[in-house]
């Protein structure tokens, strides 16, 4: 029963959501797990932001250790093109409805080392982004206004329609994962 | 602490041990939970960050707080001295060269900040480049540092700016909207007509200068190693520097045009318009199909493919069919 | 509760000996008893899930859950919601049918520990002759669960989660049965109420404080439990740094969330087995169990409140004394937790049944002595502890500058 809009932009209906998907909607983004993976320095960040001073457990979010039971994966740090299957893998083990933040510059573009051999270059390049943090690495406080970001994401979602679009290509890194047994 | 275990456990005191474990775990237990407990009534030093702060965000800043970047569009003379400079290629600077007449200097098309990429490392009150004060710097007073970062944290809480009217879009840019934009220049027309003024002032050193200059970027970036553009153009003009490929800013097209004159000084000619060879680079470089017939009187020899969506103005007469596509999005000189 | 509905049945004029739909009318309460008992720990769990939450959150100078409802509180409802409205996965290579039921065979093996354990007065579902060990029996129920998630997930993770938490539970299944026996030793009765009503309102009366072994029995019995329940510092099954989150790994979406809410029931169920066995129970200090049952109408139900609201107090406090523990002690390892079983726990348990039936002979000859150790062990090991307890409470507070301050920062 709510209108959402386009932020800062002025009366623009972006998404329309009925009375059921408001409440939904308000139970989801106020338990967001997020997927304990931090890759490097962004990491000790990430600690950090779950930590007593930007205590991110105030909007329910708890980390989880498993990729089933998460509902946001926090990808912090540099993603090497070894640990990117991994991502990918990661990510398609996770539950829908899932987010994605890529977290600091060198998840956002390969960052300081995006000239080597081994870094891959955006993690948007391996799996669907929903929100960019910049920083190298970002304080927490940025990392809250992240997870704050999905969750306007989430409140204009309907949550019947689906999350994803139809048709929606995710990149991949053209190599067919295959969990041998 | 070691020798005291050992020795419990040799000396009749197995038993002795095996009651100094559980006093050692009633007394952890003890300790611990009342420190744990403590803590329960204490007050949290949780900063609750986003709305339950006790003053605004914007206040608690820190001053060294490296989250804005700071650009002073007023004294920008597209140098791209910054873009060089940055390691991880957060700024993209789209120049374009000349305004629509034979002159070099450079015009700024684009100036983005990749925010995702950005590092937040350099401290953003110190300038990643050198300041320098180009020509004419009295016309355009410099901001004092700091100043466009205050001016944004003041502005943090403001109301976005609300929807142009219909009225004030045609109005301010309805009109300009529809002009052609002037063009890049031809380096190698302006090379030779360069070249050409500076067999006439071969001998007078100051002139031939001024006309290296014409050649040059004109940004005063202080790339090439020296001072300014006149450094370098005196250099070359005196004969102590023959590397036409210093001025960064001015890149391929700078170089060709200092070439040229160079040349053309040392062989005492200027050197012919090559028109014989221009049409079948043209014809490679512009896409397979739609490509313009090779007997129009374009630039021959041109670096880039020409922008098409506008009419070449200048010495190269005339314009191609205004439905060519256009080869690559990027300036001409890119 | 039998009694109650057959009062009904003779309250409509029927004798519920002869009547035909006597059966009938059981099934239909035996199903309104069990919504009510699934509802009251599937609540209850979730409620502790928040209380875990923020009392975590304090301890380790954080806010925890605030934003959804009044002080966060309806945290847990937006947890329900969200895991109720995620995918439900099961892996490609996973057993279907076991991955699926598993979760069930938990609930059920938590939720039947409900229809023996007391809640007030009269407000029991059942009170067996063999309460103690009818509940010992079907929370062996959760180790099959366990098994059957850890197995069918097709996981080595999970597996090994599931495979350490059956070691576990198996093993302090004999400290806890032992140091449940000396509460029926003394009490002469497996009924959980027998066992309330042979102890008294005050605490010197309780059978914590009845022998120096009773004591050491319940702090044996909680131990164990919390390691049957595979809380901290026993959490070894779902040791994040080693086992991804153990045998609950592949499980997402509601079937975990059950996982979780046998997890957060199972606080309720050690602690109320704890005051109902060696805390009194529901006991009203002044009023003796003979009272109560003579009681009827409006002061009946007053005290049934009352009791109710004792037996809880009791239960929550032992509780928050369980999430003060998870906060506290870093987990252990496997070879310390089995030393701590079968070195500590198994001896000093048996020996505490030894001297327990001695002391009962002696008590039996000479019952000033049990008068006297009562009030002996309740002053030394009851009041003496806890005033030194808060002393150093304070003290932890003062000596680093900061000031008691429960209230702010919320």
């Amino acid at each position: 029963m709510s209108k959402h809009y386009a932020q800062d932009v002025g009366q623009v209906v972006t998404t329309r959501t009925s009375f059921i998907d408001d409440i939904i909607n308000l139970a989801r983004k106020s338990s967001i797990f997020y997927l304990l993976f931090g890759l490097a320095c962004c990491g000790i960040e990430l600690m950090q932001t779950g930590g007593p001073r930007a205590d991110i457990d105030r909007f329910g979010s708890v980390p989880r250790a498993t990729p089933r039971q998460s509902d946001l994966m926090i990808v912090a740090g540099t993603l090497t093109y070894k640990m990117a299957e991994r991502c990918k893998l990661l990510y398609e083990q996770m539950a829908e409805p899932k987010y994605v933040i890529s977290m600091g510059s060198c998840a956002n573009c390969g960052g300081l080392f995006q000239l080597a051999y081994s870094v891959c270059k955006g993690v948007d390049k391996i799996v669907p982004v929903d929100i960019y943090v910049p920083g190298c690495p970002p304080r927490p406080e940025a990392l809250t206004e992240g997870l704050l970001r999905v969750q306007d994401k989430i409140v204009r979602e309907r949550w019947f329609a689906g999350r994803r679009d139809i048709g929606r290509r995710e990149p991949g890194l053209g190599i067919d994962y295959k969990v041998s047994a | 602490m070691a020798e005291n275990v050992t020795t419990q456990r040799q000396t009749p005191g197995a038993i002795g041990a095996y009651v100094k474990n559980v006093r050692d775990t009633a007394k952890s237990f003890w300790e611990g939970m009342s420190v744990t407990l403590s803590y329960m009534f204490r007050k949290p030093i949780t900063t609750q960050y986003p709305d339950r702060v006790p003053v605004p965000v914007r206040d608690t800043i820190p001053p060294r707080y490296r989250g804005f970047l700071e650009v002073d569009m007023d004294i920008c003379t597209a140098c791209q001295a910054c873009e060089r400079a940055c390691p991880i290629a957060v700024i993209n600077i789209d120049i374009l060269k000349g305004d629509g007449k034979i002159t070099p200097k450079l015009r700024m098309e684009r100036f983005d900040i990749d925010i995702g990429k950005l590092r937040f490392v350099p401290d953003p009150l110190v300038p990643a480049v050198p300041y320098k004060p180009p020509k004419g710097s009295d016309a355009f007073p410099r901001r004092a540092l700091g100043e466009i970062t205050r001016a944004l944290i003041a502005a943090w809480d403001a109301p976005p700016p609300p929807f142009p009217s219909k009225e004030q879009l045609e109005g301010d840019s309805g009109a300009a909207h529809g002009k052609p934009k002037p063009a890049g220049l031809d380096p190698t027309a302006m090379g030779r007509q360069l070249a050409a003024k500076a067999l006439q002032v071969k001998e007078d050193k100051p002139k031939l200068a001024k006309v290296f200059e014409e050649a040059m970027a004109g940004t005063d970036c202080g790339d090439c190693g020296y001072a300014d553009c006149k450094g370098y153009s005196e250099g070359l003009a005196s004969g102590k520097d023959f590397s036409p490929e210093k001025c960064a800013p001015g890149g391929a097209d700078s170089k060709a045009m200092l070439e040229t004159i160079l040349v053309s000084l040392k062989s005492g000619k200027v050197p012919e318009a090559p028109a014989a060879e221009a049409p079948p680079p043209a014809e490679t470089k512009a896409p397979a199909a739609e490509a313009p017939p090779p007997a129009e009187a374009k630039a021959p020899a041109a670096e880039a493919p020409p922008p098409a969506e506008v009419p070449a103005p200048g010495t190269d007469a005339e314009a191609p069919p205004p439905a060519t596509p256009e080869p690559g999005d990027r300036g001409p000189l890119r | 509760m039998q009694g109650w509905i057959d009062s009904l049945i003779r309250g409509w004029g029927q004798d519920p000996a002869t009547w035909p739909w006597t059966q009938i009318v059981y099934v239909a309460f035996m199903g309104l008893f069990a919504f009510i008992v699934i509802n009251f720990a599937a609540i209850t769990a979730g409620i502790f899930s928040w209380a875990e939450r923020r009392v975590a959150a304090r301890m380790q100078s954080r806010v925890g859950p605030n934003r959804v409802g009044p002080g966060g509180f309806l945290q847990w409802v937006a947890d329900a919601v969200k895991l109720l409205t995620k995918e439900d996965l099961v892996p490609a290579e996973a057993d279907n049918f076991l991955f699926r039921i598993a979760p069930y065979f938990m609930m059920v093996g938590f939720a039947c520990v409900f229809v023996a354990l007391p809640f007030s007065h009269r407000l029991v579902i059942a009170d067996m002759n063999i309460g103690i060990f009818f509940i010992l029996a079907v929370t062996a129920l959760i180790v099959v669960g366990i098994i059957m998630s850890g197995w069918s997930s097709n996981s080595k993770w999970s597996l090994f989660g599931a495979i350490r938490s059956a070691a576990q539970i198996i093993s302090y299944e004999i400290p806890a049965g032992m140091a449940l026996m000396i509460p029926v030793l003394l009490a002469g009765t497996l009924s959980t109420q027998g066992i309330i009503r042979a102890q008294g309102g005050w605490p010197w009366q309780w059978f914590v404080f009845d022998n120096p072994a009773t004591f050491a029995a319940f702090f044996i019995y909680f131990i164990s439990a919390l390691a049957e329940g595979n809380r901290t510092p026993f959490d070894l099954p779902e040791a994040e740094s080693e086992l991804v989150s153990g045998y609950n790994t592949e499980y997402s979406g509601m079937r975990f969330s059950y996982f979780f809410l046998v997890e957060w029931g199972n606080m309720w169920v050690m602690s109320a087995l704890a005051s109902t066995m060696f805390l009194g129970g529901w006991q009203i200090p002044g009023v003796s169990a003979a009272q109560l049952d003579a009681m009827t109408g409006g002061r009946a139900v007053a005290f049934e409140l009352l009791s109710l609201a004792i037996f809880a107090g009791k239960t929550l406090f032992w509780v928050f004394v369980v999430m003060w523990l998870r906060w506290t002690l870093p987990r252990i390892r496997v070879d310390q937790m089995m030393n701590m079983c079968w070195k500590y726990l198994v001896p000093v348990s048996f020996a505490a049944v030894i001297f327990v039936a001695g002391w009962m002979l002696v008590v039996r000859a000479a019952p000033a002595v049990g008068t006297v150790t009562h009030w002996i062990m309740f002053l030394a090991a009851g009041v003496l502890p806890a005033a030194f307890f808060i002393n150093r409470v304070a003290r932890n507070i003062h000596d680093t500058g900061d000031k008691f301050d429960f209230t702010s920062n919320w």
